[in-house]
This record gives C-alpha cells, sequence and structure tokens, in this order.
C-alpha cells in the first residue's frame, strides 16, 4: 500500500524514528558467565544463593522469579554439599550462570557418583509426606522450567537448570 | 567471564578471582565478598587476583574498598601487579594520613 500524502509519509518517518530510538534505548543482548566455586560447607551456600538472586534481577526477573531461583539454587548446592561430595571440605560445589537475553541457564556440578534421580522416592507418596526430606529435586523442578542431571566427563555430577524471563515463555 | 573460588579452609577464608572483572560483575563480587565478611569476619583474608585479565575502574575500586578493610590483594603480571601496587600506595598514603601526630 502506497503513501497517500506528506501527513502519511512523516507519520510513518515519525514510527520509524521511535522504533530506532526505543531499540537504542533496549538493555544489549548479554550473553556472560558468572562462575562461583565453593569448598562444600553449609555456610558458604548464602553468597551463591545472594549471587543466583543478585543475577536475577539484573536479567530483569521479577521479584518472585528472582526469589524461586534463588530457592532452587540453594537446593541444588545444598544437595551437592549434602549428598555429593558429603561434606568433605576438600571437594568443591561449582555453580556457573549462564546469563543469556531470555534466559538464566544455571549449572551445580559436585564431586559425587551421582544418583538416578527416577530412583528416589515420590514426596508426594501419602507415606513421604511426614517425611522432612526429599522435597528439593521437586522443589527445583518447580521453581525452574528445565530440570535435567547428568554426569560431568571429569566426574561429578552435573544439575542444569533454565529459567526463562516471563516475556519469552511462549519460546518453550 | 568472572570465575570466583571461595576457599574457606584454615584460619581465614581466600578468594581467587580470574576473568574480567567490569560492569555488573563488580557488584557481583563485592556481594560475594560481604556475605562471606558477615559469616566469616576475618581481616586476614587473602584475594588473589592474579588470573584477572581486565579489570575496570569499579573493579579497582572494589579491591581498594577490600584491601581498606583489611585484605591481601595477591596479584601477578604487569597489569594486576600494577593495579594492586597503585592500591598498595594509596592505602598506605590515607593510613600514613590518619597517623596521630600531637
Amino acid at each position: 500500500m502506497g503513501l497517500q500524502t506528506i501527513a502519511d509519509a512523516n507519520n510513518k518517518l515519525n514510527g520509524f524514528r521511535r522504533a530506532v530510538v526505543l531499540s537504542d534505548d533496549a538493555p544489549a543482548p548479554m550473553n556472560e558467565t558468572v562462575e562461583l566455586s565453593i569448598d562444600s560447607k553449609l555456610e558458604l551456600v548464602g553468597p551463591v544463593e545472594s549471587l543466583a538472586k543478585s543475577v536475577s534481577a539484573k536479567l530483569g526477573f521479577d521479584e518472585e522469579d528472582a526469589g524461586w531461583i534463588e530457592l532452587a539454587v540453594r537446593e541444588a548446592v545444598v544437595n551437592a554439599i549434602k549428598h555429593g561430595n558429603h561434606y568433605l571440605a576438600d571437594k568443591r560445589v561449582d555453580v556457573q550462570f549462564l546469563v543469556g537475553q531470555d534466559a538464566m541457564t544455571i549449572h551445580v556440578r559436585d564431586c559425587g557418583e551421582g544418583f538416578d534421580p527416577t530412583r528416589l522416592p515420590d514426596p508426594l507418596d501419602p507415606e513421604n509426606l511426614l517425611n522432612p526430606t526429599g522435597r528439593g529435586i521437586l522443589w527445583m523442578r518447580t521453581f525452574m522450567d528445565e530440570v535435567e542431571y547428568s554426569a560431568h566427563p571429569d566426574g561429578g555430577c552435573v544439575v542444569r537448570m533454565r529459567k526463562y524471563k516471563r516475556s519469552s515463555k511462549k519460546q518453550i | 567471564m568472572l570465575k570466583i573460588t571461595i576457599h574457606n579452609e584454615g584460619q581465614a577464608p581466600s578468594f581467587v578471582v580470574e576473568g574480567k572483572l567490569v560492569g555488573q560483575w563488580v557488584n557481583e563480587l563485592e556481594r560475594c565478598w560481604e556475605s562471606v565478611l558477615a559469616s566469616e569476619p576475618s581481616w586476614a583474608m587473602v584475594v588473589n587476583v592474579a588470573e584477572v585479565t581486565f579489570i575496570d575502574s569499579e573493579g579497582k575500586e572494589l579491591l581498594t574498598r577490600m584491601r581498606r578493610q583489611g585484605a591481601r590483594l595477591v596479584s601477578a603480571g604487569c597489569l594486576m601487579n600494577a593495579i594492586v601496587a597503585e592500591i598498595e600506595a594509596e592505602v598506605k598514603k590515607e593510613e600514613q594520613s590518619w597517623v596521630y601526630r600531637p
């Protein structure tokens, strides 16, 4: 469809200018990595939680999602210290935050032998409802959009979690 | 990329910082630092910046604040040796100006 008048042309041009200005104001695409490596000590979970919350807030996650991410990371790191490294201080837990434009991916690696998540007891089973432990993986799966477990080629178990920003959830 | 390694063995916690200490990641390092300092207050904390490949003014300011709080900065290579030497000189100058002269 052609432009009928000079006013039409000006409107079109102004729209284009606005689009250019908006794209200049938009945050730059982020593809950064921040890693944190800690001894297997529960008192060092705090810095990891704090980093998770702050990185997710910077990426633009709202306070609620940033809180869920923080909790999921906490669960993963506590599991790595407790079940993966059996509290052995010389064994490390490596946490990697991969910050993308529309999602954050978190890898938590321990030095353990790994495990089969399908063989864990179901925390929703009425028999396990009063069990004080065993809900960490359920929470991680509830709070994050993707959760996967794998063995690291150099040893240890890696949990990979991903959370998409609300605006990009249609891409899941 | 920024990598922070926290060792909490022995008497004092230590930080190893690797990669680019720039922009928003400076705040993340400061947050980790404050979090560890809150749980384990120590004047003898060691911050190893030998593997930092790039640092901006905010990063340098953070290292200066850490040094002022008693951290010992460990460096290697031309860039980080020069930065740490500048920080040491600045902090030393401040400390000398605090000396009480009746």
